[in-house]
Order: structure tokens, then C-alpha cells, then sequence
């Protein structure tokens, strides 16, 4: 195999502009970025034997955002299910149980304590998942959504070998979340089913 | 002393000659340099030798080939299930049709990316796969309800009941309708029975979710094997859409809101389905699982009981080497 390979990158110290223009133009890129390959353009990085098995400094700034988003959205269903009808309340505890479980994970793999919420996530969203049913399911479809949207964008930015795992399995069982309530919605759209138009959440910072 | 050919050795002589041999010969073995001898397992009799395996390298363009592979099978099951008379039931037909187009598109991709490495694209179905499950399986869920009959010829033993041939025999299954003739039957032979309503479709469904949920484990861990960037992003979108499948199909089959979530989520039991099938969910783990998947497929043997088959992720047997071609 003829592929250039790049050095894996050792300046961790991200700008807060570089980070979001980093997750904002894979994002932006989204799944036309992966339909459309540029022959001849691959970008090799390294293989998984030659990844670090635990998640780099840089890792760890992207990865203690996504911790508080999975934080915000497990304590939004959490505060849905409250008042909520059985069928609806169990899958949002579900919901809300898998979400923490992704920030614990998360938490385990990089050694940041499990902290607070994004509080900007939450309070954006709190209306609308202590609203109507239709509300709050419309609200987390957009959440679980933009949810895999993010994950996916990063995995490209991860150096990892369980930055990259991690991140896999979580974007598969959001994309299922997001299916189901798609389904409770009534959506019969296989564009909306099977579709994502969420942008990934644009990172503030390596702050966090 | 003179040397007696014939003088009887004593026990106690025996035991000091024989302590001395063995004493001897572990010093000599211990003082050995080259105690290493072969490290070939040994062989039993006269066989020939067996031959060395080739060692084909996996890099890039194999995973990205695999990967192809796999949404070629899901391309040909979809096809093939299409072509079976109700497997699909029309309501889902246009699904299906959907799902053959995501997955020509997922695959048009990893062939450009296996260019892009490389390599050559693969556009045909796994041949591995294609051989040893999805055939088989298709049969299986395609072939009759086999009864054997007894002792007594006026009756048929067949999914676990004992009961008189008949062109419509009631089992505790239900009533199924009897394919060969009625009389003329010997102790033990094969009696054939049409399959219940509907089992070949609920069979071929839970295939292609079994098959859509191993496309998600298989791109899962594709994602985190490749070397390349773009791949990488490539393979998570295709988990994350055929993800997406798998859930829609779980749906269809087990209906809402009962195929949302597994209840074993919620610590409870998760109880096959009336005719033995095994219930697959939208949404049955926290994390996504890359271990096996089973299904049921085809009738029931005469006891009532089914075959497993079982979906695994891509290992050293399915991989699809540089070497190989789609003609070949």
C-alpha cells in the first residue's frame, strides 16, 4: 500500500478556534465529506497497533466536551421521564440510562471526573422535554441526532485506539435512540429514518 | 573376580544399575546446549505432511474489500428475499427497496476508498459468507416442515406431536397442511407439510436484521481497525445508517412499542417468540456489541426444534484478501 503516513499529531495544546474549526468543517463536510473521496487524497494516520491505547491529551479535551453533552442529554430524559406515561417513561430512562452510561465511560477511559452538564445543552432544551409528548420526543430526536453527528465527526480527530472505540459504540446505539423516537413521532420518512440532517455540536473549548 | 555369563542378578543390583541409568541420564540431558528440539506438534502414523497455510496480509484495502463484501450479501439477500412469493410483506417492500439502495451506495463507497488505497474495489457478495450462511440459511427458511411416520403408518410424528396423517394436521403449533400424499407411507419415512403462514417471512426478516446488525458490528470495528482517516469516518456513517436499518426492521417484526427496547434492559426475561424465534430489538445494549448474532431459521425438526444460525464479524475465514477475485 503507496499511502503517505502522517506523523501522529503531538501538539495537544488546541486553541479554542482551532477546535471549533476543527469540528465545525467536519461537521459542515458531514456525510457528503464521506460520500465524496478525493482519489488520491486519503489522509493515513496509523494503524491500530501503532495508536496509543489510552486516549492523548488531545483526546481528552474533546472528549471531556462530549462527557458533558451525554451528561446534559442523560438529565434531560431523566427529567422527561418524571412526567411522563409508562411506555414513554421506560424508554426515556433508557435513554437516560445509556447516556450516563456514555459520560462514565467516557470518564473512566480519560480519567476526568464525570462533572456537571453542558448547562447550555440543558436549558435549551428544557422546555421542550417537560413540554408535550410530541415535544419532547421531536426535542430528542433533534438531541440524539446531533448526538451522533458530533460522535461522528470526531472519530476522525481521535488518536486513540479507545477514543475511537468508545466513540463507535456510542454513535451506533444514539443512531438507534434516534431511530425509535423517530418512530414514536409517527415518522414513516425513510429519509428521516434512515437520515441525518443534524449539524455536530460545535465545541467551545478545550476548558472543560 | 572371574565374570559368571550366567550369575544371577540380584534385586537389590537391579535397582542400583537402574538408578544409576536414569540418574546418568538426566545429567547428561541437563548438560545438553541444544535441548530444543522440534516444535511441531508430533505426528501419529503415516499422513502426509499437511501444507502450510498462505499468509495473505491484511492491510487497508482487505478491510475496505470485507467491508464491500458485506453490503454486496445484504445486496443479494435483499434481492433474493424479493424474489421469494410473500417472504416480504408488501408494506415493507418499499424498505427493502430502500435498503438495497443504501446499501449499493455504502458499498460504491468502500470500493472508491479501496481504490483510493490501493487496492482493487470488490463488488460481488463474500463468498465466504455466501457459502456457508446466507445459501444455507435461505434454504432453510425456504424448506418444508418434515414429519417422519411411525409405527403405526396412520401417524405422523412432526414438530414434536404425534398425530394422524391428514391433508390438514393439527399440531400445538397450529393446523399445517400436508404436501405429500396420505396413504402409501412405511414406518419412517419423510412426509413433507407446507410451513405455517407467514414463517418464511418472519424467518427472512429476521435475517436481514440479523444481517443489517452485523453490518453495524462489522463497519463498528472496521472503524477502529483502519489506518486511514477517511475510512474511518466512512465506516462509523455506514454502522451508524445500518443501524438505523437494523432498528426500523426490529420495529416491523415485533411491532411498537414492543421492539423498541429488549426488556433484558429493563432485567427481564426476553422469551423467543411463540414459533421459537429469537427477539431482536432496536435497541438491545448500551454500547454496540460486535459479539454474535443469532437467529432461528427454517421449520422445526420433528422434535420442534430449530436451527441456529449464527452471524459473526469478519475474521481471518471472511476477510477478503488482495488475492482473491469475484470470478474467481
Amino acid at each position: 500500500m503507496d499511502l503517505e503516513i502522517a506523523e501522529p499529531a503531538t501538539d495537544t495544546s488546541l486553541s479554542r478556534r482551532r477546535l471549533v474549526t476543527r469540528v465545525g468543517a467536519a461537521g459542515l463536510a458531514g456525510l457528503a465529506a464521506a460520500l465524496l473521496i478525493d482519489r488520491g487524497t486519503l489522509v493515513s494516520a496509523v494503524g491500530p497497533e501503532d495508536r496509543p491505547g489510552v486516549p492523548t491529551d488531545a483526546d481528552n479535551v474533546l472528549l471531556a466536551q462530549v462527557m458533558t453533552i451525554e451528561l446534559a442529554v442523560g438529565e434531560l430524559y431523566r427529567t422527561a421521564a418524571e412526567g411522563a406515561s409508562d411506555d414513554l417513561a421506560m424508554v426515556a430512562d433508557v435513554m437516560a440510562s445509556n447516556h450516563r452510561a456514555y459520560a462514565e465511560a467516557i470518564a473512566g477511559a480519560t480519567g476526568i471526573s464525570a462533572g456537571a452538564a453542558d448547562p447550555e445543552l440543558v436549558a435549551d432544551n428544557l422546555d421542550a422535554f417537560t413540554g408535550s409528548t410530541t415535544e419532547a420526543l421531536t426535542a430528542a430526536h433533534a438531541l440524539e441526532q446531533t448526538a451522533v453527528a458530533t460522535h461522528t465527526a470526531l472519530i476522525a480527530e481521535y488518536e486513540s485506539n479507545t477514543a475511537i472505540a468508545l466513540t463507535a459504540s456510542i454513535a451506533v446505539v444514539e443512531a438507534r435512540h434516534a431511530t425509535v423516537i423517530a418512530d414514536m413521532l409517527g415518522v414513516d420518512d425513510l429519509d428521516v429514518l434512515f437520515g441525518n440532517d443534524q449539524s455536530p455540536i460545535e465545541l467551545t473549548g478545550d476548558d472543560a | 573376580m572371574s565374570f559368571q555369563l550366567n550369575s544371577a542378578t540380584s534385586r537389590r543390583d537391579a535397582l542400583k544399575i537402574g538408578g544409576l541409568t536414569v540418574s546418568l541420564g538426566a545429567l547428561i540431558a541437563a548438560c545438553g546446549d541444544d535441548r530444543g528440539g522440534d516444535d511441531a506438534p508430533g505426528r501419529v502414523g503415516n499422513a502426509p505432511v499437511p501444507t502450510a497455510l498462505p499468509d495473505y496480509p491484511v492491510d487497508d484495502a482487505v478491510l475496505l474489500r470485507t467491508a464491500s463484501s458485506l453490503e454486496y450479501t445484504a445486496i443479494a439477500v435483499y434481492e433474493a428475499a424479493l424474489e421469494i412469493d410473500g417472504a416480504i410483506p408488501s408494506d415493507l417492500v418499499p424498505v427493502v427497496e430502500r435498503l438495497i439502495e443504501d446499501h449499493q451506495m455504502v458499498a460504491d463507497q468502500m470500493v472508491e476508498l479501496t481504490e483510493s488505497a490501493g487496492g482493487e474495489g470488490w463488488t460481488c457478495s463474500n463468498p465466504w459468507l455466501m457459502d456457508r450462511l446466507v445459501t444455507p440459511t435461505i434454504e432453510l427458511i425456504q424448506s418444508n416442515v418434515v414429519g417422519i411416520v411411525l409405527e403405526d403408518t396412520s401417524m405422523v410424528q412432526v414438530l414434536g406431536d404425534q398425530v394422524t396423517i391428514a391433508p390438514v394436521v393439527t399440531t400445538t403449533q397450529g393446523d399445517l397442511t400436508l404436501i405429500s400424499s396420505t396413504d402409501g407411507h412405511e414406518e419412517g419415512d419423510e412426509i413433507e407439510f407446507e410451513r405455517f403462514e407467514g414463517a418464511a417471512s418472519d424467518d427472512i426478516l429476521a435475517f436481514a436484521n440479523a444481517l443489517e446488525s452485523l453490518a453495524t458490528a462489522s463497519h463498528q470495528e472496521l472503524a477502529s481497525a483502519t489506518s486511514i482517516v477517511e475510512a474511518r469516518l466512512a465506516h462509523l456513517e455506514a454502522a451508524t445508517l445500518e443501524a438505523r436499518h437494523s432498528a426500523v426492521l426490529a420495529i416491523a417484526i415485533l411491532g411498537r412499542p414492543e421492539g423498541y427496547i429488549s426488556p433484558a434492559m429493563i432485567g427481564e426475561d426476553v422469551p423467543p417468540t411463540p414459533r421459537g424465534q429469537i427477539r431482536h430489538f432496536a435497541i438491545e445494549s448500551t454500547f454496540g456489541e460486535t459479539s454474535q448474532i443469532e437467529i432461528k431459521a427454517g421449520p422445526g425438526d420433528i422434535n420442534a426444534v430449530r436451527v441456529s444460525v449464527v452471524l459473526q464479524t469478519p475474521a481471518a475465514n471472511t476477510l477478503v484478501y488482495n488475492e482473491l477475485t469475484c470470478d474467481a
